[in-house]
């Protein structure tokens, strides 16, 4: 956190509102020495042939207790049997005889839970490393267990995955289930060690440990989001797919159990499976990434699947001796996307105005594709040339597409009353917001070029350049290879020659145009998952992927050294952030500040044309 | 045991096999068997000396395991390069020896089939 000032009685500060004195907020690095990663003692086999599709009914009280499931056990994507299952403490003799009634009449098994779980998720799945599917797993898998508590973090282990999550015991004598929720569209599962000895006397003696088995999961509603752009429910999910069922209604799902109930749990898993066979579907225009459908939680994870196709080598790992002061710099000059109302209350006329592809547009405008295929990142004194730079900058420099390369720069500043990106807990606020507004600092502090010329453009002044630096690419990496992305060998993007972005960008609008084209149904439903899939990809690998941090929480408190801005200290923490793979915040902070720039130029010309 | 029930308990023991082994498509180096259950790992320079292993059929693993103790007994220090290295070396001359045995098995086995007959239908590529 730095203290910013603003100066009264600053004379260049024409036309900025009364100065407020508010605390700010900087992003820090907080850097850790590379550790030997922990021995993972999972197995890393690939998931067995047997998939178990299942969904369960509750009762409507805010216990939503279990009262019956619905299965269908499927091998090699063919179906080997379906079934009911049920709690016999949660429905009464009436309703068994109904579910028998049901199940004998449409030729279907009826077990009771404890039966399923230790013959079809134990026996069926967990023994032959099957996978488990489901739509909002986390809540199904939850219904079946007989206790919970806290999950723990494997003995010895620093951090934990699932801290903070759910260990839920289903059977005895069987490894409990971890879940941890991450997000509504996110959970990690897992099963936990076996409590039994599961490595025979003979490789024990030979000091041998068999891996263990951790299980597959996938919830569609993670998966149907990653390949759709957007949250789902099954039954909206269902209609966005065409599947040959669609979800029903229920009615009082709180009644006695009666034949259209069981239908209609039937059903769902039907839905289920199908809406499974068609995101596999889509799935598999990825499949050239090699990474299997479970480990997709996001967009995101789509992107980085690319990235590791094409042999891309993360930042941190090219160039492990970066200097962490200038990655503190770096990251106290990141502040996410901006999003503001001027006009509240007021019925005002307004005209949509929308940026197409803005982030993987800025990526290309600025050429921000060779960082991520380079070795590392240069650096160099522009301080002089910087300077010269926003003062000649304006509004038609910036519609020059050759200006933009030149803003890989971080540049120091004294802001005087200057427009930029602010972190602080304005108005009654208790978390920090960024906002854009008038700022003065006594402390020097950290900007992106583009963020200078922003505030140039909506004050009329250069702000004060203490001193800049320029980054560049070094050489690309070796060993990078060509891609098809979206499963269509036409759209081959070779990462050396092409600007990723701009490739991405290019074939979508080219696919759009087939499909417009296209008479046949069948193909053009085809065109359209890949277009869209082709947008995902351009918005997964273009941002967010490069300011990924994971926070660990840690049992005891640990020293890093954390850098911000460019000053270092020691903190003790116990919750340490963790850059994610990908972590390149000199590109996530280009990447907002120039689309930062974007904005500006437009609310530039409005307030130009009269438009305000 | 029902059908399903068989069907699923063999794919359970299989997968047991498999997370021991480490893969779901152990072959033997020697031989190439390759069902799981007659399969195990194998220390190709000695399990004091190096943790790498391929895999091995219970046969071919014996026969190996016989050639190794005609290996120099080991020194003081198990992790020492050159010990490693050398170790390695012979590991790869038994290899060699048993998988020469197998080609010749092989190539007396086809043989022995053109006789009777068999492989007039195809062609040499």
């Amino acid at each position: 956190m730095a203290q910013s000032s603003p100066s009264p009685e600053a004379p260049d500060a024409v036309g900025a509102p009364a100065p407020e004195r508010l605390p700010i907020y900087l992003r820090g690095y907080a850097h850790q020495p590379p550790r030997q990663p922990e021995r993972d003692r999972s197995t890393q086999l690939p998931p067995g042939p047997w998939t178990l599709i299942f969904d369960t009914e509750t009762t409507t009280d805010a216990a939503q207790r279990l009262r019956i499931g619905a299965y269908q056990l499927l091998k090699h994507g063919q179906l080997r049997r379906a079934g009911l299952f049920f709690d016999p403490d949660a429905v009464s003799e009436a309703e068994v005889a109904c579910l028998r009634r049901e199940a004998g009449h449409r030729g279907i098994a009826l077990h009771r839970l404890d039966d399923f779980l230790e013959e079809t998720l134990f026996k069926g799945i967990y023994d032959s490393g099957g996978t488990v599917v489901g739509f909002n797993l986390p809540f199904d898998l939850s219904r079946l267990a007989r206790r919970w508590s806290s999950a723990r973090k494997n003995p010895g282990a620093r951090t934990s995955a699932f801290r903070g999550g759910f260990s839920f015991e289903l059977r005895p004598r069987r490894p409990h289930l971890r879940i941890k929720h991450v997000s509504r569209r996110m959970a990690f599962f897992g099963f936990a060690a076996p409590s039994k000895q599961h490595t025979a006397r003979s490789g024990r003696k030979r000091g041998e440990t068999n891996p263990i088995e951790r299980g597959h999961f996938l919830d569609l509603a993670t998966l149907g989001a990653a390949l759709t752009g957007q949250g789902h429910s099954l039954d909206s999910l269902a209609r966005l797919l065409g599947t040959a069922h669609q979800k029903t209604e229920g009615g009082d799902y709180g009644r006695p159990l009666d034949p259209e109930l069981v239908a209609y749990a039937l059903n769902d898993v039907q839905v289920t499976r199908e809406c499974w066979e068609k995101l596999l579907e889509r799935y598999a225009a990825h499949a050239e990434t090699g990474k299997l459908p479970h480990a997709i939680y996001s967009e995101a994870s789509l992107g980085k699947a690319y990235l590791e196709a094409m042999g891309i080598q993360p930042w941190r790992v090219a160039q492990p001796d970066f200097d962490p002061m200038l990655t503190g710099a770096i990251m106290s000059s990141y502040y996410g996307g901006r999003a503001e109302v001027h006009i509240r209350r007021e019925i005002v006329r307004t005209l949509y105005c929308d940026f197409a592809s803005m982030y993987p547009t800025v990526c290309t405008l600025m050429g921000l594709w060779r960082f991520v295929i380079a070795r590392g990142v240069s650096h160099e004194d522009a301080t002089a040339e910087v300077r010269a730079f926003l003062d000649s900058a304006d509004v038609e420099s910036l519609c020059d597409p050759t200006f933009w390369p030149a803003l890989t720069v971080l540049v120091e500043v004294e802001p005087n009353a200057d427009i930029f990106p602010t972190r602080a807990k304005y108005g009654e606020e208790p978390v920090a917001t960024i906002g854009v507004n008038y700022l003065s600092s006594e402390r020097p502090l950290w900007f992106t070029l583009a963020d200078c010329i922003a505030s140039k453009l909506l004050t009329g002044r250069s702000p004060r350049v203490r001193r800049a630096v320029r980054l560049a690419p070094l050489a690309p990496q070796d060993e990078l290879h060509a891609v098809a992305l979206a499963g269509d060998t036409a759209n081959r993007v070779d990462p050396v020659t092409d600007d990723f972005y701009r490739r991405v960008i290019d074939l979508r609008r080219h696919t759009q145009r087939r499909e417009r084209a296209e008479r046949d149904a069948g193909e053009k439903r085809r065109l359209d998952a890949q277009q869209l899939a082709l947008k995902i990809l351009a918005n997964a690998t273009s941002y967010g992927i490069f300011i990924e941090i994971n926070v660990d929480e840690l049992d005891h408190p640990e020293m890093v050294a954390l850098f911000e801005g460019d000053r270092q200290r020691d903190v003790e923490t116990s919750a340490l952030e963790a850059p994610g793979r990908y972590f390149h915040p000199l590109l996530a902070t280009l990447i907002t500040g120039a689309a930062r720039l974007l904005l500006a130029v437009t609310e530039r010309k409005l307030l130009d044309a009269g438009l305000d | 045991m029902d059908e399903l029930e068989r069907e699923r308990f063999r794919d359970g023991r299989l997968r047991a096999a498999h997370r021991r082994l480490g893969s779901t498509r152990p072959v033997c180096v020697i031989c190439g068997y390759d069902k799981p259950h007659g399969l195990e790992r194998e220390h190709p320079a000695g399990r004091k000396h190096d943790d790498t292993t391929t895999f091995m059929c219970r046969n071919c693993h014996a026969e190996r395991s016989e050639r190794q103790r005609e290996q120099p007994r080991g020194g003081d220090d198990p992790r020492n390069v050159f010990e490693i290295l050398g170790r390695w070396l012979l590991s790869m001359a038994e290899y060699f020896e048993l998988i020469i045995a197998t080609l010749r098995r092989f190539g007396e086995f086809l043989i022995g089939l053109a006789r009777q007959g068999y492989g007039s239908e195809f062609t040499v590529p």
